[in-house]
């Protein structure tokens, strides 16, 4: 017989008694009038003492069980507020074509889109990688439609070349996407045509896939599920309690779904849907913001955010900047939508309750986007939802105070702010003068605003404490380099960022992010005393020992808590999901 | 040939080709010309002082990294405001940097947005006849595919290899490979330069040497015109199948499935055909054919073309 659902109301029954009590540890609990404690006592999913073993002697009744947490230090569970488990794993789990020679010869492309075929029979895509132009040329052939509707005329296939900038489809792919002489190109890409007869060629360039992708089938929800299964497996090993998956669909709504009803989301999730169609399609987008978010609503999961790129990124250039970029004389880079089009979207996300997280890297993009939720503001009042500026490279120093002003969350991706080779390269792109200002947490925490943290996987680490010890030190974790990007902030207001501040960010600033008596328990055990030494090299290191979201043990690394008969829903080493960095 | 489009040479070559080399001789070309040139590096261009002044303002620098593995935003702004440079440049020289796939570039020259104001001339790639053959793993992968996206190949420093290495580069470039063997990255202005194919103005005198300058003696053109419509598969047919002594066809061709004429531009193995808005030169097809000078095969060419003509009425 299934569980019965256990929810509590106004006029439920309370218990007297706790259900657990964490005593004997270091608890740092982000409560200013009660900074640290000794013990917490949960019952129902909440925190009903935070004080000394002790004081909460009281609690312990005949059902309640105690933990000893031996000196541990114990603190709220982290908060990442921008990350993509789903771009990051699904490739990886779904089965398409992977030719998997470096450099294939046309001979053995085919060899290998035949093979699949075979292995995957029916009339369905086939889609996958690699296939290199200069094999084709060196053959004397041309790739195209042509080429691979000699291979494969039947079926819809489309490849991607190893450069990434052109995928190859044959007629039938074509047809299925309506795509012919008379299709115009999309603004950031185009197809190749014949030059006399205007007909497509079969070279879809950049931005050119999309429409390849539209008339594909969705990534399967079994693939997202694995995906986001392993993505909050890691979290919960990593003390996250509550994160952002930024970029949904509905596919991927029911994918959180089902990991939701099967009591494996172990992680709060705010999903923020696509406004555009620029990563995957969202079918049901309008459906999806007008209501139909609501049927995949639960303690864990919310779909009451909406997600777009505003402007791109620092290696093309593409970042919205208030004043040229460093070598040219006039180019700013550019908005993928107009500030008309941004308003009016606000400020109507803003009247029905939906966060507006935008993709912000360059300070011109931010700038028009702070205009816009001003505009919300001025029309709606002030609707309870704070929207979100993501990754806020850099920022307008005029820009800082309007983040408390407008109740604007800044959330800043730790993919380059300290220095590794990666960022050294690519972001110095910017120029010097802005790379002293690039994330500027300090700026915006001392205007008064709240500033959160978004790991932002794949583009960076997934790992929270990666981003932790380098929002104290700003440096490489890895080495003695003595160089720093931008201004560090301390342990303490670090600690806060990733804590309350995300709470704040969730909209869940009266539930969870500090432990108080009638917040939720979201708390995390781990192996380290964060203040003991200096947070270089030392932060990153730490190991979670315990996690817990509304009381419930999620994850427990060494099943510490079996005895007590607490068996958690992860347990172990956390998974294996990137490389050394 | 299109007077309201700029030509683009991109030069691409791995590391120490010479690249530098062929750019210096480049930039010395376009003084006094409306020729601009962007490179990566600046420093490494030695300009010489005298003809700084001139030439400083078509120099365009690009040294954030390589042009060819970014994504195209600021390239297309930069081709975007070159395009609009008056007095208009008749054409811009771009470097690829030396471990790039040039593809990047010339997919990025055939964007809606500058299809109307650019137009990609031909890629020249600078082989180094002493290494390639010595390039390994990725670095391999890359010169492969510097090669194949070339019009042109240069093979440099000749010099230094003997006669029985070259061959076997040779063998390994390909027989349809249009080859210029040089040692100095010497390039005649006649394969890259539009000086001597000026179509429009030339007396039509058929299968006529037109050109003997000095400059070309290592190559000849010659002209093929014809009032009887073309067949455009069959023309495509004669253009793939060009040897490789056959650097170049140009002009107006008249096609009988075609409403209008086109001009018709071919460099290496590429063919590129627009549509001509210039509706007196519509009426007959004139073809300027730029070989190597010892050129053995004209006389295949013109039965060639003139097998391309409907010569019966094709109803309209």
């Amino acid at each position: 017989m299934a569980e019965s659902d256990n929810f509590s109301s106004t006029h439920s029954t309370q218990g007297t008694y706790a259900d657990l009590i964490l005593g004997n540890g270091r608890i740092y609990t982000q409560d200013p009038a009660n900074p640290w404690a000794e013990a917490v006592a949960i019952r129902d999913g909440k925190l009903i003492g935070v004080a000394s073993l002790v004081e909460l002697e009281a609690f312990k009744g005949p059902n309640t069980r105690v933990h000893d947490l031996q000196g541990a230090f114990c603190m709220p569970g982290l908060h990442d507020m921008h990350t993509h488990p789903d771009l990051a794993l699904a490739p990886r789990y779904s089965d398409d074509l992977d030719v998997g020679i470096e450099d294939p010869t046309p001979e053995q492309l085919r060899e290998s889109i035949l093979a699949y075929a075979d292995s995957h029979p029916g009339d369905g895509w086939i889609y996958g990688q690699y296939w290199v132009r200069y094999t084709f040329r060196e053959a004397g052939l041309t790739p195209g439609r042509a080429w691979l509707d000699s291979v494969m005329p039947d079926r819809p296939v489309a490849l991607l070349d190893r450069m990434w900038g052109t995928m190859m489809v044959n007629s039938k792919a074509l047809e299925l996407a309506g795509i012919d002489r008379h299709t115009s190109d999309p603004r950031n890409g185009y197809f190749e045509r014949d030059e006399l007869t205007g007909e497509p060629t079969g070279l879809m360039i950049d931005g050119a896939y999309a429409m390849i992708h539209a008339a594909m089938p969705p990534t399967p929800v079994s693939v997202l599920r694995r995906a986001y299964r392993d993505g909050v497996h890691f979290q919960s090993s990593r003390g996250v309690t509550a994160s952002k998956y930024v970029h949904v669909c509905e596919q991927r709504l029911q994918a959180l779904k089902e990991l939701d009803d099967s009591g494996e989301l172990t992680v709060r999730i705010e999903a923020a849907i696509s406004w555009q169609d620029d990563i995957f399609p969202v079918r049901r987008r309008w459906e999806l913001l007008s209501g139909e978010r609501h049927y995949y609503r639960s303690a864990r999961l919310s779909a009451n955010a909406v997600k777009f790129h505003f402007d791109g990124t620092v290696e093309p250039k593409s970042s919205y900047l208030l004043t040229p970029w460093p070598e040219e004389k006039s180019w700013r880079g550019k908005l993928n939508l107009t500030p008309e089009h941004i308003t009016d979207m606000v400020v109507d996300m803003d009247r029905q309750g939906i966060r507006v997280i935008a993709h912000c890297t360059g300070d011109g993009a931010s700038d028009v986007f702070l205009d816009a939720v001003a505009e919300a503001r001025r029309r709606n009042g002030f609707s309870g939802v704070r929207h979100q500026c993501a990754h806020s490279t850099l920022l307008h120093p005029g820009n800082l105070p309007r983040f408390k002003e407008l109740n604007v969350i800044a959330e800043f991706s730790p993919a380059a702010w300290y220095p590794t080779p990666f960022a050294s390269g690519a972001r110095s792109g910017y120029g010097q003068e802005r790379l002293k200002r690039i994330y500027d947490f300090k700026g915006v925490l001392e205007a008064g605003g709240t500033a959160v943290m978004g790991t932002d996987w794949p583009v960076a680490s997934i790992d929270p404490w990666l981003a932790l010890e380098t929002m104290v030190t700003r440096q490489n974790p890895w080495n003695d380099d003595p160089a720093c990007f931008g201004d560090p902030i301390s342990l303490e207001q670090a600690l806060n960022v990733v804590t309350r501040n995300g709470a704040v960010a969730m909209g869940l600033e009266a539930s969870t992010g500090s432990l108080e008596v009638g917040k939720s328990a979201d708390l995390i055990v781990i192996d380290r005393d964060l203040f003991a030494e200096p947070a270089r090299n030392y932060i990153h290191q730490t190991q979670v020992l315990l996690t817990f979201v509304e009381g419930q043990l999620v994850y427990d690394r060494h099943s510490t808590l079996a005895p007590i008969g607490l068996k958690a829903v992860w347990q172990g080493e956390p998974p294996v999901l990137e490389g050394k960095a | 040939m299109d007077g309201q489009r700029i030509a683009v040479t991109v030069v691409s070559g791995f590391l120490g080709a010479g690249k530098t080399t062929l750019l210096n001789r480049m930039v010395r070309r376009a003084e006094g010309s409306r020729l601009a040139v962007i490179v990566n590096d600046f420093g490494e261009l030695n300009i010489d002082a005298a003809i700084v002044s001139e030439v400083t303002d078509a120099v365009y620098s690009l040294q954030n990294g390589c042009i060819c593995c970014t994504v195209q935003e600021d390239l297309l702004a930069q081709f975007g405001s070159l395009a609009q440079l008056q007095p208009r440049l008749e054409r811009i020289v771009i470097e690829c940097s030396g471990v790039s796939d040039p593809q990047r570039i010339v997919q990025t020259l055939a964007y809606p947005q500058l299809r109307s104001q650019m137009q990609l001339d031909m890629v020249i790639t600078v082989v180094d006849a002493t290494r390639h053959l010595q390039l390994e793993g990725e670095y391999a992968r890359l010169a492969r595919a510097q090669v194949a996206a070339a019009d042109l190949l240069l093979l440099n420093k000749t010099d230094l290899v003997d006669a029985q290495q070259l061959q076997s580069l040779r063998a390994v470039l390909g027989e349809r490979t249009r080859v210029h063997v040089s040692v100095q990255a010497e390039l005649p202005d006649a394969l890259w330069l539009d000086t001597d194919l000026d179509v429009e103005h030339r007396a039509v005198k058929p299968l006529t040497l037109v050109s003997q300058d000095d400059h070309s003696q290592m190559f000849s053109s010659e002209l093929w015109q014809s009032t009887t419509p073309l067949d455009v598969e069959r023309l495509r047919g004669w253009l793939q199948a060009l040897p490789g002594d056959v650097f170049r066809v140009k002009g107006l061709v008249v096609l009988a499935q075609g409403a209008k004429a086109h001009w018709l531009q071919h460099v290496g193995t590429r063919s590129q055909f627009l549509p001509a808005t210039d509706e007196a030169g519509a009426s007959a097809t004139r073809l300027v054919l730029i070989a190597r000078r010892d050129f053995g095969g004209w006389d295949a060419l013109r039965q060639g073309l003139d097998a391309c003509q409907v010569t019966e009425n094709v109803p309209t």
